[in-house]
């Protein structure tokens, strides 16, 4: 089966003012997302991200390049047909209360009558505003409106989900819930399709991420290999050793003492770290732990942060 | 069908939004305020009664109409821009053109209600000093609709690529000059130059002629239009809003929503 989400060479230049500065939001990206997955668009501020998101839905057009949704062009009404949108920041219409601006949003998308009530109902359970059915959203506080705006993307019973910083404006709680969420919607067999900057939550939760910066992509794929290329250190960890011999190795290659005649030691390869462990093992100390340390993900962040910077110079 | 939804629920939604807005109200009591203020003013006979009523009722009714149509027009799609609340429904499954007549439709409707109140408002007057309304004054009364509802069409052409507060700006300025157009045709045959001339005639042709659904003096003086002239208003009318309803749709469909 063709990919959900597909994006060829999108490229956005905004232009400020009558044929004034120019900004390059987008770069020629390219894209696929598979059915069923979470993909994760991490990338600092101003990378793009929701320009992209933006075009994936059409409400922007591309300056050059293309894609599909489900097999229909962007901006194309077919392309909207199963989907479900939360803009970053999302702006309702506040003087509804949670269940009207539900139903409002479920006729739009031709949910049948009987069907909405029932969905709208399991939606604000779901995200946690059955207690606030009744208030306006006028009344409603940043996270409550953040909620709101991912039920009424789900409204649609849609096959794929698109989340511009699903998790902005929410405390740890919503954070987990949204994450609880969007587990079970993959579980369910939709995809889900979501941008952000905190990167523990790409961790925990993307099958596969895409990393873009100034515009451009810089990496995508899943996160272990995305990772796992590159090994920082091999960290060793040993005990059993006399004190003074633990501090006299200790000073000779840098490790921390741990307890009592306890090392940490990390090396830049396996064969140092071998050779150090023979050393240890000779001088009758005990191996307690080999850890690859592998780049996680806010390094490489930062590694393609600073790679980008400096190419601009 | 699934269209027809679409289009209920947007129209429906937008009367929702508008008859919270609260220049509706400040303009109604301004109606209401204007009318009962003009009569203590004046000592007449009953005849003068009913030319007094009548032509202040429907004078005040086109201000306010208008009014009404070019600023909650101008601020229906810009204004559902500028606080972004217009991506939750252009995310869904809609042609843009749809949400063009769905907004055109809820504030027709809403300035609908508000003119049918408007002519109560006045039928009662009239009453009171034991007037006729006569069927003039209906008949001036849905070409005031007429006139709104076209305003209302221009103003969601310009609401669809600029601010709220332009687009009602333009609107107006359109409004009032689309009751000039025969004084602008007029003065420009005139015109020595043949530059001049040519150029007003083409802005007289350009703009649309507001004026064809004035029917104030039929009312004011109790006489009746024939209903040639009524039918002529309403397909002009619909041919004016179908041009500019379309040309809405045509540049929204075509502006980023950034
Ligand atoms: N409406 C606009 N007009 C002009 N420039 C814009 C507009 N929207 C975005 N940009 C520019 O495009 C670039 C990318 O912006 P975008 O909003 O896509 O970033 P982002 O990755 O979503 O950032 P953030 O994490 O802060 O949300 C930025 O340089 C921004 O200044
Ligand atoms: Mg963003």
């Amino acid at each position: 089966m063709p990919s959900i989400i597909e994006a060829r060479g999108l490229r956005k230049v905004y232009s400020l003012g009558l044929g004034a500065r120019k900004i390059v939001a987008l770069e020629g990206l390219d894209l696929a997302v598979e059915r069923g997955e979470i993909f994760g668009l991490v990338g600092p501020n101003g990378a793009g991200k929701s320009t992209t998101i933006k075009l994936l839905l059409g409400l922007i057009r591309p300056t050059a390049g293309g894609g599909t949704v489900d097999g229909h062009p962007l901006g194309s009404v077919e392309s909207r047909a199963h989907l479900g949108y939360l803009p970053e920041t999302p702006s309702l219409y506040d003087f509804l209360t949670p269940i009207e601006f539900l139903r409002v949003c479920g006729r739009l998308n031709q949910v049948g009558g009987a069907a909405i009530e029932r969905r709208a109902e399991e939606l604000l359970e779901l995200v946690g505003l059955g207690h606030a059915r009744d208030l306006r959203v006028r009344r409603f506080s940043k996270g409550m409106v953040q909620r709101l705006g991912l039920a009424q993307a789900l409204i649609g019973d849609p096959a794929v989900v698109v989340l511009d910083e699903p998790m902005s404006g929410l405390d740890p709680i919503g954070r987990k819930d949204v994450r609880d969420v969007m587990f079970r919607l993959r579980d369910e067999g939709r995809t889900v399709f979501f941008s952000t900057h905190i990167l523990p939550d790409v961790e925990a939760i993307c099958d596969r991420v895409a990393l873009v910066s100034k515009g451009k992509l810089t990496d995508i794929g899943r996160l272990d290999r995305l990772l796992g290329s590159q090994i920082r250190a091999v960290e060793v960890t040993v005990s059993g050793l006399a004190r003074e011999q633990a501090e006299r190795i200790a000073r000779e290659r840098a490790a921390r003492i741990r307890g009592e005649g306890g090392l940490i030691a990390s090396f830049p390869t396996y064969e140092e770290a071998n050779r150090f462990m023979s050393e240890i093992l000779a001088a009758g100390g005990r191996v307690e732990a080999v850890a690859a340390l592998r780049e996680n993900l806010e390094e490489l962040f930062m590694r393609r942060a600073t790679e980008a910077r400096e190419a601009r110079r | 069908m699934r269209t027809l939804v679409q289009l209920g629920t947007l129209a429906a939604l937008s009367v929702r939004e508008l008859v919270r807005r609260r220049l509706l109200y400040v303009l109604v009591v301004f109606g209401a305020g204007m009318i009962l203020l003009s009569l203590p003013l004046v000592q007449l006979s009953v005849g003068q009664w009913r030319r007094l009523i009548v032509d202040v009722g429907l004078g005040t009714a086109n201000v306010v109409l208008d009014l009404l149509a070019a600023v909650l027009g101008a601020s229906l799609i810009a204004g559902d821009v500028e606080r972004r609340s217009i991506y939750v429904v252009i995310a869904r499954p809609i042609p843009r053109w749809v949400i063009v007549l769905g907004r055109f439709l809820g504030l027709a409707v809403v300035l609908a209600g508000l003119l049918v109140a408007m002519a109560v408002g006045v039928t009662v007057a009239l009453r009171i000093v034991r007037a006729e309304p006569g069927l003039g004054l209906y008949q001036a009364w849905l070409g005031l609709g007429l006139e709104a509802t076209v305003v209302v069409s221009i103003a969601l052409v310009f609401s669809s690529f600029s601010s709220s507060l332009l687009s009602g700006l333009f609107a107006i300025s359109l409004a009032v000059l689309g009751h000039l157009v025969s004084d602008l045709s007029f003065f420009s045959n005139r015109a020595h130059a043949p530059v001049s001339r040519w150029v007003g005639n083409a802005v007289a042709r350009a703009l649309p002629n507001l004026e064809q659904f004035n029917f104030k003096a039929v009312a004011s003086y109790n006489e009746v239009l024939a209903r040639s002239a009524v039918t002529s208003a309403c397909w002009a009318a619909f041919a004016y809003v179908a041009l500019f309803v379309w040309l809405a749709s045509v540049i929204f469909s075509r502006t980023d929503l950034k």
